[in-house]
């Protein structure tokens, strides 16, 4: 086993114990029961679904952004660091272990929403609304990517708050502010409109991992600074 | 031991270097820190500590010495200044990585592992082989006064001492050259403390900060004093006594200042 998959192994677990991996896949699970269980129109089952998967990803970030700064508060980041694991392996061991609860969590909203969709009136492409699920599980990447770089520089109360005001921020300024910005949230809103979903899918979802990307990076920067 | 960096022996090669018999006469500086500052707390501190040296570090401020302990460690970052450990300023595996270890105050075990866990982890971080792993774990444990009975209960469960044996007995796998232990055990008995503390290994150099000088009687032979992130004094323990100083911080300022007087002194009467 790599230094990485003993950092993802021991992130993956302290979340389970701490029933924080739990409360992160019951938001998506809760998002897409809603969705499905919860008769109602195409346009107001594709809203919900935007609206509480927006939710959910705000979550993983503000959950993304304790635990790492917990991790460097109670001296376990140190303690791997003491032991030649190196401050980015710790970060990229953090972003693999949330992003493996992160997108199947997407995933599975996906599947609720689709099966919720899909029985409505209007019909919708599935190879479009899944791309859109894509593209968003992307977008739920950049913002674990965040809540490691608030992580990696606040204390885990100031790190969580700050990682959800954040997200919600982001979410809500290109949503609302930023109407011809593509935001996979808002496309799939708008999934039913659009004239080249699959290509605004791709769009989005290309910019959501290279947010993701620089991110991590300016998070790993941020991480090899600061006190462990 | 100089008091402030400078010479210092070191070499690309340590264990070569200090396996020689010629220069473990001489003994060569297991650990050099030069000029190293941060923030306020740290200001062009130099030290060198020779081998098998066993060093009391007590600071004014207290944190200092905790500061300095950290940033030898990788914990903490100096704004600038250059730390060699075993002869090495590169802080990786292949450097001095796997040649330091450091005891904090905290653990840093996650609470639901198990002291087997925990060893197991740090054996196997160190690339050891089964059977070395099973030999250094074997030995960490009698050591550390760990039972059978308690090497598969979560640390959380068998209390803050418990866990404070198990951060040792994951540092002490390792069989480092040097140790750096910041306010280490103090949720262990004193005398048990003390017990655990005196680690029989010749070569091995040990810096223990401190805020309590006081406990670790017996467990050092020299003490450095830092004052406003600067090394102001350092001296045997015995040099407490010859002045009627006790172990104590109050006592290892006077020194200090003691000392400081006498070099003046000096400075000032012509020879």
């Amino acid at each position: 086993m790599s230094q990485t998959g003993v950092v993802v192994g021991l992130a993956m677990r302290e979340l389970w114990i701490s029933f924080r991996l739990l409360l992160l896949l019951t938001g998506y699970v809760a998002v897409g029961a809603a969705a499905a269980l919860l008769p109602a129109s195409l346009p107001a089952i594709l809203v919900r679904l935007a609206v509480g998967v927006s939710a959910a990803m705000i979550a993983g970030a503000a959950i993304a952004a304790w635990s790492l700064s917990l991790d460097r508060v109670l001296g376990r980041a140190g303690w791997l660091a003491t032991r030649s694991i190196s401050r980015g392996t710790i970060l990229v061991g953090w972003f693999v272990a949330l992003a493996a609860i992160s997108v199947p969590g997407v995933a599975l909203v996906g599947l609720l929403g689709w099966l919720a969709a899909s029985t409505a009136v209007l019909s919708l492409d599935p190879v479009a609304f899944g791309a859109m699920f894509g593209a968003i599980g992307c977008g739920s990447l950049a913002l674990l990517a965040l809540g490691l770089l608030l992580g990696a520089i606040l204390r885990p109360l100031a790190a969580a708050v700050s990682a959800a005001v954040a997200g919600a921020l982001i979410i809500a300024a290109a949503w609302f502010a930023l109407p011809r910005v593509a935001l996979p949230v808002e496309a799939l809103v708008q999934l039913p409109r659009l004239p080249a979903p699959i290509s605004i899918a791709v769009q989005g979802g290309g910019a959501s991992l290279a947010f993701a990307a620089c991110l991590v990076l300016v998070a790993r920067a941020a991480l090899e600074r600061v006190d462990l | 031991m100089p008091a402030t960096g400078g010479a210092s022996l070191t070499s690309s090669t340590p264990d070569a270097l200090w396996s020689a018999p010629s220069l473990r006469v001489l003994r060569p500086s297991a650990v050099t820190c030069t000029d190293l500052r941060r923030g306020r707390e740290l200001d062009r501190c130099s030290l060198s500590v020779p081998v098998g040296a066993r060093l009391l570090v007590v600071s004014e401020p207290d944190t200092t010495a905790s500061t300095l302990l950290r940033v030898l460690a990788g914990l903490s970052r100096a704004d600038r200044g250059e730390v060699r450990i075993a002869g090495s300023t590169d802080p990786t595996a292949t450097g001095w990585g796997r040649r330091m270890a450091y005891l904090g105050p905290e653990s840093g075990l996650h609470s639901w592992m198990t002291p087997l866990e925990a060893l197991h982890l740090a054996a196997w971080l160190l690339g050891l082989s089964h059977d070395e792993r099973a030999r250094r774990i074997d030995r960490a444990l009698r050591w550390t006064g760990i039972t059978p009975a308690m090497t598969e209960r979560a640390v959380s469960r068998g209390g803050p001492e418990l866990e404070q044996r198990t951060g040792l007995a994951s540092v002490l796998i390792a069989e480092p050259e040097v140790l750096l232990l910041d306010e280490p055990l103090r949720a262990i008995e004193a005398t048990e403390r003390a017990r655990l503390l005196r680690i029989p290994r010749r070569r091995l150099t040990i810096l223990l900060a401190s805020r309590d000088p006081a406990s670790e009687l017996g467990l050092v032979a020299h003490v450095a004093y830092l004052r406003n992130g600067r090394v102001e004094l350092i001296a045997p323990v015995g040099g407490l006594d010859q002045a009627g100083l006790p172990l104590s911080h109050a006592g290892i300022a006077e020194l200090a200042a003691l000392k400081a007087a006498e070099r003046r002194l000096r400075r000032a009467v012509p020879e």
